[in-house]
């Protein structure tokens, strides 16, 4: 044991001995004996150098023919992931969609730039990485926490989870779709992410958060021009109006950024830069598009019956008279522009109207049948159907499933956005009614069939085959002359006119009017060509009724460049909404001008055309009198249609308008007011008026908008409504207040068509 | 008699610089490895700014912290630096400058500036602040003084000029030197096992450094690759060296199976997650996608260049996939650009710079001289062959860069100083 101890202790000390002999040595301290045979060569280092540069020379060897093994065997493998890498490093480049401006320059649709927001993981993963601290991936968290409102926990988790993730959008809606975000949103975390970056800095940086560009479409006026403008889809495509029809010009092009191999196989980074769409400057002037939407909304709330207020349908058109240019066109119901999904069922329609509809909808799917099944809505209980049993007499409770139940209100608010969404002017279809007296009083003078002084006794009604037409004076309005029948708008004496115009040259007219596309530059104009008469079915009786208007359908836009063209001398021009097409620095691109398509009636037709016209706003008689605007003289048309529907026309249920032109002597408006079943308890007698009061209420507002100056002298009342909407005028003569006429107001009553029994 | 003695100094007065004899052959091959360096370093570099690919452009481009300009300028001061040394006569430095020369000759000055480094970083990494990013990848830490990439400190950086070098490339030039100085003073000692066991210690200290204390195992490993060569081959007794080494390769290799038997299969591990991820990667690629993606871009990247390469310039890899184009994978796109032919270029270069320098260390008649050019055929050899190696994936991944062609500065600038050396050194031999 001692031994041992003994030995071991030698053992240490022998080793400190040469450990220490050794140290000293190789550090140099004292003097020592050098290694060998220091300066003559070593054999044996000389032969372990020779076997390094042998194993050296084996490793490259070794390296040389994997080199070659990768090349020979591995070779068109790795190309292929070479050029199948390269190609999803596209960027697309959002482009600016074209502005929407009016005549004025007043914008209508432009964009705003938003931003989404994109959380790049991989460059917060490598900065805290660097950094070695990983409360940079908080700090990321935190700031989007706390200027976004995001999860921050949810964050955090999706940056360690996806470190290798550069490009994650995070800006998402409750349904998970990308959304971009206001600048003001996330104006605060750029402004924080900017600081928190700039030197001196006290807070930490926050890496990973970019914004990505992106336009949004914004009508700053909302609902203003709606039926006009149409609206822009979630996919950024134009949808009804000048959004749909100048679609390629406005869209432009997005631009791209891409990787792309030159002819010398140089990878250079392409950028093609986006185009920015065309704007479109607008003949329609803002401010009376104002004031006629302003007019319009006022009518329909005044109209408020059976628990609804307004009509189905309230179409207002104004053009220039000598150019065809639409200075203002709208069809009540409107819908925001910037929410265009956003349309209630309950402000268009009534509960009855809905239950109806719900009923029309089941029957169409085939749920219920019979004609008098109705729905039934009551609180706490599901809808049901009631169908009158015909073997027991007793009514059937249908019970619809939730499933059924859903798909009727889905097409419920589909039917309800297509009506509201689509322009009344130009897409629906109704029968004119008197209005089309114009038509057919122009077609008699300018064939000369029919001359000023051919007159009619009218004694309330006349028979036409099997139909007999009434007068809309029920005991007969007396008749007169040609112009005092357009005044009284005779419906008897028309069915005259028309016979003694005859077939041919009627139908040799209207093809100028009706069932044609005016060309107006909208989407969704119809032509109602299969809804107008031809050769074959204008027969006796569809050539009396279609003389006054019925029996045929056309649509606004028809009517009133139909009309226009007979009171500017003959010229129908072709309607126009926009002037011209600019491109993003303001350059025309495209300019549009005025355009006449043919020439319908001679120039002495129209001036005689006009003093009849006149004639119904002026003489005590006329239809029209309560149009008169104060201080100006027009002249126009009263219609009132009836409507035709399933089973013939549909009782109390009509389609009031007025046609109108001003000033009278000069004209350069036109104005079509067409009111579609106005909500008031009596649709037969007087609706007309709503349509006069409508066209008075715009044309007092616009006429002294654009310096036209008035001509007519004021009463006292009149001056006084003036003020009171603001409109100052000067040299004008106040008159003694005449008391008006009340006696006989000639309210155009309707002429109705009564049908062969069967 | 005085002036006799006199007249005899100033006969035996040797000339500061002497270059007659200069091996040109190397001096040739690391300039054409410099011109490599520049064309490929450029070609990496060029596509960043699109289509201003002027070399004006490139040369001051601030995306890629002027890597051209940089590297532009530490060749050229390697080429001065290494003439000058491979031109001083010692002799001549000996008669003018004993005092500094007896200073350079002890090995105790090289060893406390190569650890002084290490320590200044591990100093600084605590007691100074962090200052901010220097661009996306580097950050500036250390109250201005280290700057950090991918968790690791490898630059020491001088704040006021703005300068930054990386210790661990210096210490390579210093410490080869030192321990050829430790040989020659003691190399007897290396015939026993505890002398191997002491030359190992000290070895051991600096690589323990460089690892831990700057976090660059790469340059460990070379570092220690290089002090244990030299030893292998200076000491005396092959016995003993053989057995330390057939332990030490043991060793290694288990701790790589433990390390990647523990780890595989499993999401996240707790011992040295770093390392074991690039084993698994290396061994498994495609059950590590993320880690082995690296790897596999320079293999696309040298098989899609074939046999003849795709022509200068026209690498696709180099674009946005193959990271560290102009550093550490640099082979690659030599590859791809070149194409075999370009890589076999390369390597018959550095085939015939180890040659030479071989001659040399086989002819050299000290001990010294010898063990510094086995140094430097370590140094270049182990880097390029490990390089190569992870750039075809023959070893895992680590980032070491290919000598004289990689970007950078003080990799570059020490490299030819070494060159320098061996080059003074063959001058004694042309003289015999």
């Amino acid at each position: 044991m001692e031994g041992f101890l003994k030995k071991c202790l030698q053992y240490i000390h022998e080793t400190n001995l040469f450990l220490g002999e050794s140290f000293r040595r190789m550090f140099g301290f004292g003097k020592f004996e050098k290694y060998g045979d220091k300066d003559n060569k070593s054999n044996q280092q000389v032969a372990l150098i020779r076997v390094l540069f042998i194993l050296l020379t084996i490793s490259f060897v070794i390296i040389v023919l994997r080199l070659s093994y990768i090349v020979t065997f591995k070779g068109e493998e790795y190309k292929r992931m070479v050029y199948s890498q390269r190609q999803a490093s596209d960027i697309v480049i959002p482009c600016e969609r074209g502005s929407i401006y009016d005549a004025k320059g007043t914008v209508l649709a432009s964009n705003i730039k938003k931003y989404i927001v994109i959380l790049d993981a991989k460059q917060v993963t490598d900065y805290a990485k660097q950094m070695g601290n990983s409360a940079y991936i908080e700090e990321t968290a935190e700031a989007l926490n706390k200027y976004l409102g995001y999860d921050k926990q949810q964050i955090v988790d999706f940056i360690y989870n996806n470190p290798k993730d550069a490009y994650e959008r995070i800006s998402k809606d409750e349904n998970g779709k990308v959304i971009a975000l206001d600048a003001e949103t996330v104006k605060p975390l750029m402004d924080a992410i900017a600081a928190s970056k700039e030197k001196g800095s006290t807070t930490k940086p926050i890496y990973g958060i970019q914004f990505e560009d992106s336009y949004s479409r914004i009508y700053p006026n909302n609902s203003l021009a709606c039926d006009l403008l149409g609206y822009v889809n979630d996919g950024d495509v134009g949808m009804y109006g000048l959004e749909q029809y100048y679609e390629e010009d406005l869209k432009g092009v997005n631009g791209r950024s891409f990787g792309y191999i030159n002819d010398y196989t140089n990878l250079e980074r392409q950028i093609v830069p986006a185009q920015n769409g065309n704007s479109l400057i607008l003949n329609v002037d803002a401010s009376i598009q104002r004031i006629v939407e302003k007019k319009i909304v006022e009518v329909n709330e005044s109209m408020d019956y059976d628990d609804r207020s307004g009509s189905y349908n309230t179409g207002v058109i104004i053009m220039e008279c000598d150019t065809g240019n639409v200075l203002a066109m709208a069809g009540w119901p409107f819908y925001d522009l910037n929410n265009p999904r956003e349309v209630s069922v309950d402000k268009y329609y009534s509960t009855k109207q809905i239950n109806e509809l719900m009923s029309q909808f089941a029957k169409k799917e085939g749920w219920v049948n019979g004609i008098s099944s109705n729905i039934f809505i009551e609180e706490d209980k599901p809808p049901y159907f009631k169908v009158l049993n015909e073997e027991t007499g007793k009514d059937d409770v249908v019970m619809l499933t939730q499933e059924q139940i859903d798909k009727l209100d889905d097409d419920l608010s589909g039917y309800v956005r297509d009506g509201v969404w689509k322009n009344f002017c130009i897409s629906d279809t109704y029968e004119p009614g008197s209005v089309a007296k114009t038509i057919t009083t122009a077609i008699g003078l300018d064939s000369g069939k029919l001359v000023p002084s051919d007159s009619f006794s009218c004694n309330g009604v006349i028979e036409v085959l099997d139909r007999t037409i009434h007068c809309s004076h029920r005991w007969g309005c007396g008749g007169g002359d040609l112009r005092m029948c357009l005044v009284k708008s005779c419906n008897p004496a028309y069915t005259q006119f028309g016979k003694k115009i005859g077939k041919e040259t009627f139908l040799e007219y209207t093809k100028d009017f009706y069932g044609i596309r005016t060309g107006i530059d909208l989407t969704g104009e119809v032509s109602a060509e299969n809804l107008v008469f031809n050769e074959k079915t204008l027969n006796t009786t569809e050539l009396a009724t279609a003389s006054f208007g019925q029996g045929f359908n056309a649509t606004m836009i028809q009517m009133i460049c139909g009309f226009n063209s007979l009171i500017n001398g003959g010229q129908y021009y072709e309607p126009h909404v926009v002037n011209r097409i600019v491109d993003e620095n303001g350059c025309i691109v495209k300019n549009i001008e005025p355009k006449i398509l043919k020439q319908t009636v001679s120039e002495s037709t129209s001036d005689k055309l006009k003093d009849y016209c006149i004639g119904v706003v002026e003489e005590s008689e006329g239809t029209g009198k309560k149009s008169r605007p104060a201080g100006y003289r027009i002249g126009g048309k009263t219609g009132t249609a009836q409507i035709s529907g399933v089973g013939g026309y549909q009782a109390g249920q009509y389609v009031v308008s007025f046609m109108s032109f001003a000033p009278a002597d000069d004209p350069q408006l036109v104005m079509y007011v067409v009111i579609d079943r106005p909500n008031i308890p009596d649709q037969s007698s007087g609706a007309v008026n709503q349509a006069c009061q409508l066209t008075r209420d715009i044309y007092t507002e616009v006429l002294p908008y654009l310096n036209i100056p008035m001509t007519e002298p004021l009463t006292e009342s009149e001056y006084e409504e003036l003020l009171e909407k603001g409109i100052y005028t000067s040299n004008i003569v106040i008159e003694e207040d005449i008391p008006e006429d009340n006696t006989d107001i000639a309210d155009e009553m309707t002429g109705e068509i009564i049908e062969p029994a069967n | 008699m005085k002036e006799n003695v006199s007249e005899k100094k100033n006969k035996v007065k040797e000339k500061l610089f002497s270059g007659k004899e200069i091996d040109i052959s190397i001096i040739f091959i690391a300039i054409f490895l410099s011109v490599f360096c520049l064309v490929f370093v450029y070609s990496a570099l060029a596509f960043e700014e699109g289509a201003s690919k002027t070399i004006l452009k490139v040369l001051t481009l601030k995306s890629s912290d002027r890597t051209l300009l940089k590297t532009t300028v530490y060749i050229v001061a390697g080429i001065v630096g290494m003439l000058v040394l491979a031109l001083a006569n010692v002799k001549g430095f000996n008669q003018k400058f004993p005092l500094v020369m007896k200073v350079l000759s002890n090995p105790i000055v090289y060893y406390i500036i190569s650890c002084g480094m290490f320590v200044f970083i591990e100093i600084m990494k605590h007691v100074g602040a962090d200052v901010g990013g220097e661009s996306e990848k580097t950050a500036i830490v250390g109250g201005g003084w280290l700057l950090k990439a991918n968790g690791a400190y490898r630059w020491i950086r001088i704040p006021g000029l703005n300068v930054s070098f990386q210790p661990s490339e210096i210490a390579k030039f210093l410490l080869i030197i030192c321990f050829a100085i430790i040989i020659y003073n003691a190399g007897m000692s290396l015939k026993y096992k505890r002398g191997i066991f002491l030359y190992l210690l000290i070895a051991g200290i600096p690589t323990f450094f460089i690892y831990e204390f700057s976090s660059d195992m790469s340059s460990a490993i070379v570092m220690f690759g290089i002090l244990f060569i030299m030893m292998f081959v200076a000491a005396p007794n092959l016995k003993n060296s053989l057995l330390i080494t057939a332990v030490m390769f043991l060793l290694v290799g288990l701790l790589f199976t433990g390390l990647i038997a523990i780890n595989h299969g499993k999401e996240e591990s707790d011992i040295h997650p770093y390392q074991a991820k690039r084993l698994l990667a290396w061994l498994y690629p495609d059950e590590y996608p993320a880690s082995a993606d690296q790897t596999n871009q320079a293999l696309y990247a040298i098989g899609s260049g074939g046999y003849l390469g795709e022509g200068i310039g026209n690498s696709m890899q180099k674009i946005k996939k193959l990271p560290e184009a102009q550093n550490d994978m640099i082979f690659a796109l030599i590859c791809e650009e070149l194409g075999f032919a370009g890589g076999l270029i390369v390597i018959l270069l550095y085939f015939v710079l180890i040659f030479r320098m071989y001659m040399i260390a086989q002819n050299t008649d000290s001990l010294f001289e010898r063990m510094v050019v086995v140094g430097v055929i370590a140094h270049v050899g182990l880097q390029v062959i490990i390089n190569i190696c992870v750039v075809t994936r023959l070893f895992p991944n680590t980032g070491i860069p290919l000598p004289l062609i990689s970007s950078g500065g003080s990799s570059i600038l020490f490299m030819y100083l070494e060159l320098g050396l061996v080059l003074n050194i063959g001058k004694s031999i042309a003289r015999k």
